[in-house]
């Protein structure tokens, strides 16, 4: 997977834990809700490890500082910066 | 006594901001029971009956006199919405404000559904495929 790839399947991945999360907010006793929130949260955790690892830190406060000598986080694309946002062909249909 | 009370646009216009016209002979949306209440349409367009259990209005009129038959054709308006639909959404608000009452909001209950992919979800801004509205700009760009 490309770096871009990569960071839009963490981004897919958030989304569908925040929104299943949203849904769990009115329906909290529903086991399969539940199920899939989990599935996306444990998904997106290891997503996230490999972005990380291969590309640098993704937040400020959240990611492990994994270079002992420089803080990198500087070195990522900021969130206005083309690298940042995945191209995201297609529409919605 | 049950008493059929009829609103029309004349009256609609005569309450002075109030969009209803109470049952109670009052000005006041409030006097009467929501019951009592029928709101005037928002172009005030048609006639609009209501039963009051409580008889103490004026002007009333017999189930038979105060019928009114909708006879408009479903032609396009120009906002781009039929007749029909207006007719419709009319009647939904009329429902929703009869049962529920003004400035209560109500939010139909979601079932459980099958989420679409996390791609899926991300394009269409909602994981569940029976939320997905996509916005289409109106024509012209949205001017007036």
């Amino acid at each position: 997977m490309t770096q871009e790839e990569l960071l839009e399947k963490l981004m897919s991945l958030d989304f569908m834990s925040l929104d299943l999360g949203l849904y769990l907010d009115t329906h909290p006793d529903n086991a399969e809700a539940i199920a899939q929130y989990n599935q996306m949260i444990e998904a997106a955790s290891l997503v996230r490890e490999k972005y990380e690892s291969e590309y640098g830190p993704l937040c400020s406060f959240r990611s492990l500082a994994r270079d002992d000598a420089r803080f990198t986080w500087v070195n990522s694309p900021w969130p206005w910066q083309a690298a940042g946002n995945p191209t995201m062909t297609g529409g919605c249909e | 006594m049950e008493a059929e009370v009829v609103y029309t646009a004349t009256r609609c216009k005569a309450s002075s901001g109030s969009e209803y016209k109470s049952s109670c002979g009052t000005e006041s949306a409030s006097a009467c029971g929501s019951e009592c209440r029928t709101p005037c349409g928002a172009e005030c367009a048609a006639t609009n009956t209501e039963s009051c259990p409580e008889s103490k209005t004026t002007g009333t009129k017999s189930s038979s006199e105060s019928k009114t038959t909708s006879t408009k054709s479903s032609t396009k308006s120009n906002t781009g919405t039929s007749e029909d639909t207006m007719d419709v959404m009319m009647n939904v608000n009329n429902t929703m404000i009869k049962y529920i009452g003004l400035a209560q909001a109500y939010v139909p209950w979601q079932n459980w559904s099958e989420p679409m992919s996390p791609e899926q979800s991300l394009r269409c801004g909602t994981a569940f495929a029976g939320l997905t509205s996509a916005y289409q700009a109106p024509k012209g760009g949205g001017k007036s």
